[in-house]
């Protein structure tokens, strides 16, 4: 009797470890062992500063992403979408505080372990965090203007645009008309202020 | 006589450095690393895609026929099977930023032959899908992601990657046909 319930505490202790080393797995999924489908899209416009960004957003704030799921409404039309939930950690205009859902084009395929993705627009991970410049959807979504135009990187208080900050950008994205490197964030943050003062 | 030899030396040195400059084409368009495996590639619509769509892709075709020598699209007008290379379509897109976009699925080895495009015209742009002059730069804009040209910048060429705006292809430079340096980036595929 005694043998047959340390085998099932044994059994269950296996099966336990067995679920933890599949979850910490999942959570350090190593996405650059995956194939990238490179999409390569025609931009409808090319903003001219980060005061035209700020002229004609609905949200000008500071996001961290904290969720993420595909959509595949237009799958057939050969597009992916994600959906992501981001909480506002500052908000300069528009939405103060809580969250909301930034669409991207693109996703991440865990089955095939494929990336779809804009070769110029790389996806967003959870976890990361961006000030971004966004237009909202008549579903209550947000669309980030122009893709890599809209997203800017904080690091260690200065400002830059991800064609400065992200290497896959700066390979890509050489037509934007913005780049911004080692920008305070105060004086980033006072430009946009005044701006969407203005309006 | 020794700073004489030294002199010469120097500008003969210059001279072939500025006579290579000149000789030398001046490279500005940017490859991806795939490309067809034929130079004859062909795009294929299912019969839901409307007329003004398939006008411009027609269009978009022959103004790259018309410039380069060493590659064309063509419509495949066939049953569909496998004998196309690109599928065209068109959706109304909401919620996104792009008003073209062309996927590439291609092999992982080199040469890195595709395997299959799809080249997808959003109709929810509507400052471009109502506009001629932009949608057809939009539709030889995506063709050359299909040969296998990359974006180029903010230069005056098909391939700059924005439609409207300071600096653009369309609204900044008012092209809608292939400039000399996108047909040179084709022909250097093919």
């Amino acid at each position: 009797m005694k043998n047959t319930l340390k085998a099932i505490v044994g059994f269950g202790l296996i099966v336990v470890m067995f679920a933890l080393a599949a979850c910490s797995n999942q959570s350090a999924t190593d996405y650059s062992q995956y194939e990238k489908i490179p999409l390569n899209a025609s931009w409808s416009y090319n903003y001219e500063s980060v005061n035209e960004l700020a002229d004609n957003c609905d949200l000008a704030a500071y996001v961290t992403i904290t969720g993420m799921e595909t959509d595949d409404k237009y799958k057939s039309y050969g597009v992916d979408l994600t959906i992501y939930t981001a909480e506002i950690r500052e908000s300069l205009f528009g939405k103060k505080d809580g969250t909301i859902r930034i669409v991207m084009t693109g996703m991440v395929d865990e089955k095939e372990r494929k990336i779809y993705e804009i070769v110029d627009d790389p996806l967003m991970k959870l976890g990361d965090e961006f000030f971004v410049f966004a237009k909202s959807n008549e579903d209550g979504t947000y669309t980030i203007l122009s893709g890599p135009q809209g997203r800017f990187e904080i690091i260690d208080n200065m400002v830059y645009s991800l064609n400065v900050s992200n290497e896959q950008v700066a390979k890509y994205n050489l037509d934007s008309n913005i780049t911004i490197s080692k920008q305070s964030k105060d004086d980033f943050y006072a430009q946009i202020k005044e701006s969407v003062a203005k309006r | 006589m020794k700073k004489t030899a030294t002199k010469a030396a120097f500008s003969i040195v210059l001279v072939i450095t500025l006579l290579m400059s000149f000789s030398l084409p001046a490279f500005a368009y940017s490859l991806k690393p795939y490309r067809h495996k034929s130079s004859k590639i062909y795009y294929y619509y299912d019969n839901w895609v409307g007329s003004r769509a398939i006008s411009f892709f027609s269009t978009g075709a022959s103004a790259w026929s018309a410039r380069t020598t060493e590659a064309q699209i063509l419509h495949y007008s066939n049953n569909p099977g496998t004998g196309y290379n690109v599928y065209m379509c068109t959706g109304n897109i909401t919620g996104v930023e792009w008003d073209g976009l062309t996927q590439t699925r291609y092999n992982s080895k080199s040469p890195y032959y595709v395997v299959s495009q799809t080249l997808t015209l959003n109709m929810a742009k509507t400052s471009t899908w109502n506009n001629d002059g932009a949608l057809k730069s939009v539709v030889v804009h995506e063709m050359g992601h299909v040969f296998g040209l990359g974006d180029n910048g903010k230069t005056k060429t098909i391939m700059n990657g924005y439609t409207f705006g300071t600096n653009s292809r369309y609204g900044g430079y008012g092209l809608t046909v292939p400039q000399t340096d996108d047909v040179n980036g084709v022909n250097a595929k093919y």
